[in-house]
């Protein structure tokens, strides 16, 4: 068989349509090979309300994405009536905390500017790949310097301050400036979405600057709505590379990378389908890559060991709730309902949440992020009933007992805990459908369910993502690549792996 | 009448402060140390606190006292002596136990009975650890490095600094991946580095409690498995990794250094609390006591925490607010209790065999991690631990002078403790029940354990905080976390012993390398001041 392609790229998630784009702006003739019967991966309606705008350096590497959006505010839910609304304004968010946290309005501003200083240093690490650490290499050597260099004009209390809270709890932090336990809980909150920590645990403030510089450097701006979902982005990439020429075939499972002589020579599909390529991209995790695609009879026993100890359990569970009508909430207007709410009241909640997840116990009290995006959005109802998605964090991947067994009483603790904010929110629910992680493993092909395919945590970040030696978007079998959320920068919709990966690639080829 | 101008003035003779106090009179300078307590010694106390039998009421046993300190300070001379333990077990509820030794291959044989591959494990996993031991042991005795500063003297501490992590590999060369290695595992949790070699909850649980001892984490905490790494690089006779007891209890180290100190001139005052440095014109010349007496010196040295040292015994108007500030929010929570028991005679543990040394060395019943990790739920709830992790051993058994013949000294520490309990605080009724609570938990190992009971003292974090003058009982004088060590110990840009106020310094636990009986605080302070008095210390190991 001819070699037809320059590359395949297998899973068609956002980060392998973006590393397409970047490939055919560059001559480069690509072939996505999708498992599913659509492209997109985590990435869909059916699991994510909002996304963070792509970054200019991404957006300036791909062809324009045409969709119509709009920005989304957060809203902490109180049972006592008094949410907390934070747009990311400085102007609207001063009036709302004067209001509500008056003792805390100074140091917040504060604290917001502090942390995006930060995150906009770490922010410039993300978009070129990690150093290889004593490669011998120059330009890694360079690297390194640059990044030191970068964080030390900051200037000495700036740099104190990051060296300081690099290994934080955002907890801590939390404490030593605020009062009001809404806010405390709101932003930790945000810290620990989709990941294994609590806020007391060291590493937290790190997830949170992730967060922010992946939102423009904000601690609640940057979050927007997209008209059709977030499938309509991914529609919108689809797309533009079908312009440039890239196919995509869906529903053609990979069943594994045909390797000779240590080198890639192609894909073979589920069904026995041989395609020919010199270089293969996996935007799949890391797991799924080594493991399944690559194989452990091509890896070493250390490096097996460490893909092994790569940790991936997905804590995020999703509820889908078709309403018969738009559920009354305590104190909000319908429109509130389609922007970004937060049930996390408090640090204290939100840890006693982990201390149960942390031995694969359900919690009575979930942790919640909800919206009824269809309030905004007419094209997102169901059969012209309108649909709320809720996020669970903590869930756990092998939850005692199994998820057959505890699917029902998930669903209710939740539905418990919504009827504390919407009284009458069961008398609205015409359909239910409830996601665990082992289903989002086992319908999306991802290791664990999750949805950063691995820890967001310092010792699997960066030069360490998803293992030290292969962070570079490289793996060690020539002409294999990794361009998804388990490389540097990580998850986030950022779409900044399948970028570096792109430009990792385009160096050798 | 001319004041005495002290070339050095100490405040507190805990063991950090009488290492700095010794090493600058054998430098020839004029030093007074003044203690607050009737006895000198700090945590490293030892005394007779019921008639027969002598408490460790505090530390209880000796490891990460730097050997070079014991030689320049000839500790030996005055009486000290270490009596390496040979061993640790935990005692299982099913009437088994888990036992590690001095020597490598008994602990492989002895896990080997409960997991072959976890035995087989152990193997690597000792030699990773000891690698990370290797690297971190220069660096307990550097200033750390001032990153900020584009000083030329900076720079190259920097690099040095650096240097030390640049791990060898096998064949002697840099490694890349060690240095990865390292990277990870001063940012994992202990948990999840344990994961990474074995398999049984025993061995995990065994090997995972040295990482929360003394600390607010948890073992699932990111960060726990520096702590681990903290509690393995001390060493007794050269053996790295081991502990020991202090013939005549802890105690005698703070004595052995008193003596060295006295010997070369430095004066100890007893019962003389210090209530206020004395500045002038921005500028440490002094102290001032309880009852009024003033004293003067040309450089002040505080073996206080860092909470003590500037929010109590400093005026606020001296320092910069954005000091005073992070001095506030300096984290050091108190996580631990303590049990001090005096017995008749020495107790039965049927799980472990009568002549199996791993019996003379800490004994602990905490068999997974997850129970361990629920402990430490309990004290982020404000409650001491339902199920406690415990660190207990018997030191009269190696050494007669804790106790006279067959009887025994036990002494009982405990993770997890709150310094504030919840609903209303510690009171005597409430101590009570804990300490109950601790006793029944340790009669489920021994039958005879209750009946033996001749006295025991119960001590809590508050106790720790009030009589020891450790700030919230934290045993560490400030928590063992990356945002609190190396340079970023106590306050990030003051690592280097020296106050924001001249001639005033910091030479206890709460600078680095931190807590524990290492002397490595003092001793690093000491050279930083003789440095400024451009004084060359002669004749030093360290």
């Amino acid at each position: 068989m001819t070699t037809k392609y320059d590359v395949i790229i297998v899973g068609g998630g956002h980060n392998a349509l973006i590393c397409a784009n970047v490939l055919a702006k560059k001559n480069k003739k690509v072939l996505i090979c999708e498992a599913r019967e659509t492209c997109g991966g985590l990435l869909t309606n059916d699991l994510t309300n909002f996304t963070p705008s792509f970054s200019n350096k991404v957006k300036s590497e791909i062809d324009n994405i045409s969709v119509d959006h709009s920005s989304v505010s957060t809203i902490a839910l109180s049972e006592t009536g008094h949410h907390l609304k934070l747009t990311g304004n400085i102007s609207e968010d001063k009036k709302t905390l004067e209001q509500l946290a008056p003792e805390d309005v100074d140091r917040y501003f504060k604290l917001q500017k502090k942390l995006s200083l930060f995150s906009k240093t770490l922010g410039a690490f993300m978009h070129s790949s990690p150093p290889r650490v004593l490669h011998k290499s120059f330009s890694d050597y360079f690297k390194l310097f640059k990044l030191g260099l970068n964080v030390r004009l900051m200037g000495k209390n700036s740099f104190n301050e990051f060296a300081r809270m690099i290994g934080l709890n955002i907890a801590d932090e939390l404490e030593d400036n605020f009062k009001n336990t809404l806010l405390q809980g709101l932003i930790s909150h945000d810290a620990i979405t989709g990941s294994n920590l609590g806020p007391r645990s060291p590493g937290s403030l790190i997830n949170l600057l992730f967060r922010m510089a992946n939102h423009g450097n904000s601690l609640f701006g940057g979050i927007q709505q997209v008209k059709g979902g977030v499938n309509a982005v991914i529609k919108s990439l689809e797309e533009n590379i079908i312009k440039r020429g890239v196919e995509i075939k869906t529903s053609s499972s990979v069943k594994r990378c045909i390797i000779e002589n240590d080198q890639v020579k192609g894909i073979e599909l589920d069904d026995g389908t041989l395609i020919h390529a010199n270089t293969v991209i996996s935007s799949a995790d890391p797991k799924s890559t080594y493991l399944c695609l690559l194989g452990a009879e091509h890896l070493d026993t250390d490096f097996k060991r460490r893909i092994k100890h790569y940790r991936a359990k997905g804590r995020v569970s999703k509820l889908q709730l078709v309403l018969s009508k738009v559920p009354q909430f305590t104190n909000l207007e319908s429109k509130d309902l389609s922007q970004r709410l937060v049930i996390a009241p408090s640090i204290d909640y939100i840890e006693e949440n982990f201390n149960y997840s942390k031995f694969e116990n359900l919690s009575p009290e979930p942790i919640l992020e909800l919206s009824v995006p269809s309030v905004e959005d007419e094209s997102l109802c169901h059969n012209g009933n309108h649909v709320m998605n809720v996020q669970i964090q903590y869930a756990p991947f092998n939850v005692k007992g199994g998820w057959e067994n505890k699917k029902a009483e998930c669903i209710n603790n939740v539905l418990i805990t919504l009827e504390k904010y919407a009284p009458e929110i069961r008398s609205c629910i015409l359909e239910q459908e409830f996601v665990s992680p082992n289903d989002i493993e086992k319908n999306f092909n991802v290791s664990g369910g999750h949805w950063h395919h691995g820890e967001i945590q310092i010792d699997q970040l960066f030069m360490l993502r998803p293992i030290p030696g292969a962070a570079q978007y490289k793996t060690p079998v020539t002409g294999l690549y990794m361009c998804g959320a388990g490389t540097h920068p990580g998850g986030g919709m950022t779409g900044i792996p399948g970028k570096n990966a792109a430009h990792e690639v385009l160096k050798n080829i | 009448m001319t004041k005495k101008i002290y070339d050095a003035i100490v405040v507190g003779a805990g063991h950090n402060g009488l290492t700095a106090a010794s090493y600058m009179a054998k430098a020839g300078l004029d030093v007074l140390v003044l203690e607050k307590n009737d006895y000198i010694g700090g945590a490293a106390v030892s005394r007779e606190l019921f008639p027969g039998w002598k408490y460790s009421n505090c530390s209880y046993v000796c490891s990460l006292l730097r050997p070079e300190i014991m030689r320049d300070l000839e500790l030996y001379k005055y009486g000290l002596q270490i009596i390496p333990y040979e061993g640790s077990a935990t005692m299982m509820k099913n009437g088994d136990y888990y036992a590690h030794y001095h020597d490598h291959d008994m602990t492989v044989k002895s896990i080997s009975r409960h997991s072959k591959h976890d035995a087989e494990a152990y193997d690597r996993y000792s030699r990773d650890v000891m690698r990370q031991c290797k690297i971190i042991k220069p660096l307990l005795k550097m200033t750390p490095p001032d990153l900020t500063s584009f000083k030329p003297k900076d720079i190259l501490g920097a690099l040095d600094f650096a240097k030390h992590f640049a791990a060898k590999d096998e064949l002697g060369g840099l490694g890349e991946k060690e240095i990865y290695d390292t990277i990870r595992f001063y940012t994992m949790s202990i948990a999840d580095y344990l994961d990474e070699y074995f398999e049984t909850d025993i061995t995990k649980a065994h090997l995972a409690g040295s990482a929360i001892i003394g600390t607010a984490l948890g073992p699932c905490s990111p960060g726990s498995a520096y702590v681990l790494l903290h509690h393995y690089m001390g060493e007794v006779d050269g053996s790295i990794g081991s502990w020991g007891y202090a013939r005549g209890g802890m105690g005698s180290i703070t004595k052995a250094m008193g003596e060295c100190l006295k010997s070369h001139g430095g004066i100890i005052q007893a019962s003389s609390e210090v209530t206020n440095v004395i500045v002038k014109n921005g500028r440490a010349v002094g102290v001032a006591t309880l009852n009024g007496d003033e004293f003067y010196a040309k450089k002040v040295v505080s073996n206080l925490d860092v909470k003590r040292t500037f929010l109590k015994i400093t005026d606020e108007s001296d320092l910069r607010p954005d000091f005073v500030e992070r001095v506030k929010n300096f984290k050091i929570r108190g996580s631990s209790g303590k049990l001090n028991i005096a017995l008749e005679g020495l107790p039965t543990f049927p799980s472990i065999p009568k002549d199996d040394p791993g019996g003379n060395g800490d004994l602990h019943f905490t068999e997974t991690i997850e129970e361990m990790e629920g402990a430490y739920d309990d004290w982020k709830r404000g409650q001491w631990s339902k199920m406690p992790y415990v660190d207990m051993c018997l030191p009269s058994k190696s050494d007669p002078t804790m106790a006279a013949p067959g009887k025994h000294f036990m002494s009982v520490f405990i993770q997890y403790v709150p310094f504030e309990l919840a609903n209303g605080g510690w009171n005597e009724q409430r101590k009570q029940d804990f300490g109950n609570h601790i006793i029944n938990r340790i009669a489920e190992y021994s039958p005879d354990f209750k009946d033996l009971i001749a006295h025991y003292e119960v001590r809590t974090p508050k106790d720790i905080h009030d009589e020891v003058g450790l700030t919230e009982g934290n045993i560490f004088q400030g928590e063992l976390t990356m945002d609190q060590l190396m340079f970023n110990r106590p306050i990030t840009g003051y690592a280097q012993y020296r106050a924001p106020i001249k001639d005033l310094y910091m030479c206890s636990s709460s600078t680095h390398p931190g807590g524990g009986v290492m002397g490595a605080p003092g001793a690093n302070a000491a050279r930083e001041i003789l440095s400024d008095m451009n004084i060359k210390q002669k004749g030093n190991h360290y």
